[in-house]
């Protein structure tokens, strides 16, 4: 009897596991990103100063009570954790529930997939959140619809690259340790 | 005649290992483990890491009833009954969930983990996913016309009376609600499980339970202070326990837990602020107040933590407050705190702090603060000069009233979960419930991070010339933010 196709084909052509592109965007706006927030242990942050600011750094966008696609996502972010791990990158999961999400929950979260430092687990005033998210592009009114790409910066924020479609370790890497200005 | 019984018990044999497979295999899909808790593997084939099922069992994809759906820029497709296994053969399902192949040899999403399953294992998981979601797709403990509900009481061995005590009420009312009507054509049963008070039994009666696959919920039932294990078991399960009565809630509970009494902590900073408003003193000198507690109560360096950050919201000193172990020997510095206090916080049992009361008799001058159902009325009417909190209400609101009204809650629950009777909907008709109350206890509300219904207490004084409590306010929630002095 034949596979059903359907299994395939739905998931295939929302390209999870098809190539994940990325794009270099248009600037986003460091000003908009000078906002407190807070990570997973509690502790007040500013979030362009203490997360972005002479790093690079890889951010995705979760939120806890998400089963399907987010354990996947901080599962990839581990992965690329591990293997660069003598190099000096930074990793960002921000919260696309910060009505729920408290530091304790995405504490639990970072737990479950064994996150070191530096990575941080974001949530804080759900307006700034929310103004955040629009500033990086990532803003879904509904979370459940939330984006599964993620985010790169380097060279303090003035350039990004976007990489969609689910990405896969080998790309972020690549991504995280290119140039500036290198095209990949 | 023979071959009859043996027939039928053959027969028996066969219903009960299908019941059994069935139930491994929903065991297996909803919560990534067997009911024994034997670890099954999940890997990832996007990083080739190894996690374990229970953080990607089937159902967080795939949902209670295998439809389609869409997350975030993931795709579910339907595997449900009548799609997956109705055009397709078993192995090659098999194939798909433990190697991630299709029929073709070639790999599917890599967004699906692969699972490493037994052979008994796979052969389950398939037998359940042959029915998923449809009608004969029912969660354990209910059928067409029951809905069962388990509680763990201790009904012999010394707490015996108190745990008889629950049955009788637990009973009544539910053949109470069942008088009233039935719910989508089912009735309440309420399944009985005598943990014989021992904590340790209290484990080993709920696996016991589990492993009988009969259960839809837990109700009420008591646990014992210490009840991290019993937690940790039942959180893992994704099992519905509503009320288990115990001031000791676990903090940052899993959203299957619906705690009604408020935790020890939360009665302490009420009572510490109502007595921080209400002090004669109030408006002319700071207070000082000594905690006087038991380390070795598990549950003290929890009280003892919110009181100082109690004080810390009401802007006060530090110095305040000061804390005096039972267990430590006074010193000169002790001495005079406790000469000097306005009012002494007792955290611990009142056997425990009779001895030190004796040694101490000027401390029978101060205000005694304490939690009524640590210390026990008994121990309040030895004070001359006593507040005390509790969420129960002599003559008017009492354990048995909150043993009934997690009936109630299950019942407005299952109203709302519908008859196609879910685990997960019925969690989530629990946490949408608006407005329900205890009696005279404020209203509660809970979500993701509210478990615990009820925060606070009844403020009562001990008046000695009476000899009666006398109850001085409604209900007092804590203060939850700074206030500015």
């Amino acid at each position: 009897m034949r596979f059903c196709l359907l299994l395939l084909c739905f998931i295939l052509s929302k390209s999870i596991c098809a190539q994940s592109y990325a794009s270099n965007p248009a600037d986003v706006d460091l000003q908009q990103l000078n906002v407190a927030v807070i990570n997973q242990h509690g502790q007040p942050l500013n979030f362009y100063e203490d997360l972005i600011k002479a790093k690079r750094v890889a951010i995705n966008f979760v939120f806890t009570q998400c089963l399907t696609s987010c354990p996947l996502s901080v599962a990839i972010f581990r992965q690329v954790q591990v293997k660069l791990a003598k190099q000096a990158i930074s990793l960002i999961s921000i919260s696309v529930d910060p009505s729920h999400d408290t530091p304790e929950s995405l504490l639990k979260l970072s737990q479950k997939f064994h996150a070191q430092a530096p990575w941080d687990f974001i949530t804080g005033d759900p307006v700034v959140i929310t103004q955040l998210l629009k500033t990086l592009g990532s803003y879904t009114a509904d979370k459940n619809a939330h984006s599964n790409m993620v985010l790169i910066s380097q060279a303090d924020g003035r350039q990004w690259t976007k990489l969609y479609g689910f990405p896969q370790p080998k790309a972020i890497i690549t991504a995280l340790t290119a140039t500036p200005d290198q095209k990949f | 005649m023979l071959l009859l019984i043996i027939g039928n018990w053959m027969a028996a044999v066969d219903a009960h290992s299908q019941d059994a497979e069935l139930l491994l295999g929903r065991s297996i899909y909803h919560k990534g483990t067997d009911a024994s808790g034997s670890l099954i593997r999940a890997q990832l084939a996007l990083t080739g890491q190894v996690f374990p099922a229970t953080e990607f069992a089937c159902v967080n994809c795939h949902g209670v009833d295998g439809e389609a759906g869409q997350e975030g820029e993931v795709s579910i497709p339907a595997i449900n009954a009548p799609q997956l296994l109705a055009r397709n053969s078993a192995s090659s399902v098999l194939k798909v969930i433990t190697q991630g192949l299709n029929n073709r040899q070639q790999a599917i999403s890599p967004a699906m983990p692969r699972y490493t399953l037994s052979r008994a294992q796979g052969q389950a998981l398939l037998r359940y996913l042959s029915i998923l979601g449809s009608a004969e797709d029912l969660d354990p403990g209910v059928t067409d016309s029951e809905v069962h509900f388990a509680t763990l009481l201790p009904l012999t061995g010394k707490l015996s009376a108190r745990g008889q005590a629950l049955q009788s009420t637990l009973a009544t009312c539910i053949a109470r609600v069942n008088r009233q009507g039935l719910i989508y054509g089912r009735k309440l049963v309420l399944d009985v499980i005598d943990y014989q008070s021992s904590p340790e039994q209290l484990v080993a009666a709920s696996k016991r339970l589990l492993l009988a696959g009969r259960s839809f919920a837990l109700l009420s039932g008591d646990v014992p202070e210490d009840n991290v294990k019993f937690y940790t078991f039942w959180e893992q399960t994704r099992t519905p326990v509503i009320a288990p009565l115990t001031f000791n809630p676990q903090p940052h509970a899993a959203d299957s837990f619906f705690y009604f009494l408020p935790s020890w902590a939360d009665q302490a900073r009420a009572l510490l602020d109502y007595w921080l408003d209400y002090r004669p003193q109030a408006r002319r000198t700071l207070p000082k107040l000594i905690v006087v507690y038991d380390e070795r109560i598990n549950t003290t360096k929890l009280v003892t933590s919110a009181l100082a950050q109690q004080i810390q919201r009401q802007h006060l000193p530090k110095s305040t407050i000061s804390f005096i172990s039972l267990a430590a020997k006074l010193g000169a510095g002790e001495q005079q705190e406790l000469t000097n206090a306005e009012a002494i916080f007792f955290v611990a049992e009142a056997d425990a702090i009779k001895t030190f009361i004796a040694q101490q008799p000027e401390l029978s001058e101060k205000i005694w603060l304490g939690l009524l159902d640590m210390l026990g009325p008994n121990f309040a009417k030895l004070s001359r000069n006593s507040l005390w909190i509790s969420p129960f209400l002599e003559n008017h609101v009492g354990e048995q009233d909150v043993a009934c009204a997690a009936v109630d809650f299950a019942v407005a629950g299952l109203k709302v979960a519908g008859k196609h009777l879910r685990q997960a909907h019925f969690l989530k008709a629990l946490t949408q419930l608006e407005s329900f109350a205890v009696k005279s206890m404020p209203a509660f509300k809970f979500d993701a991070n509210q478990r615990v219904g009820a925060r606070g207490g009844f403020i009562s004084i001990w008046d000695a010339t009476t000899l009666t409590f006398r109850q001085v306010n409604d209900w007092i929630m804590p203060l939850e933010t700074e206030i500015k002095r």
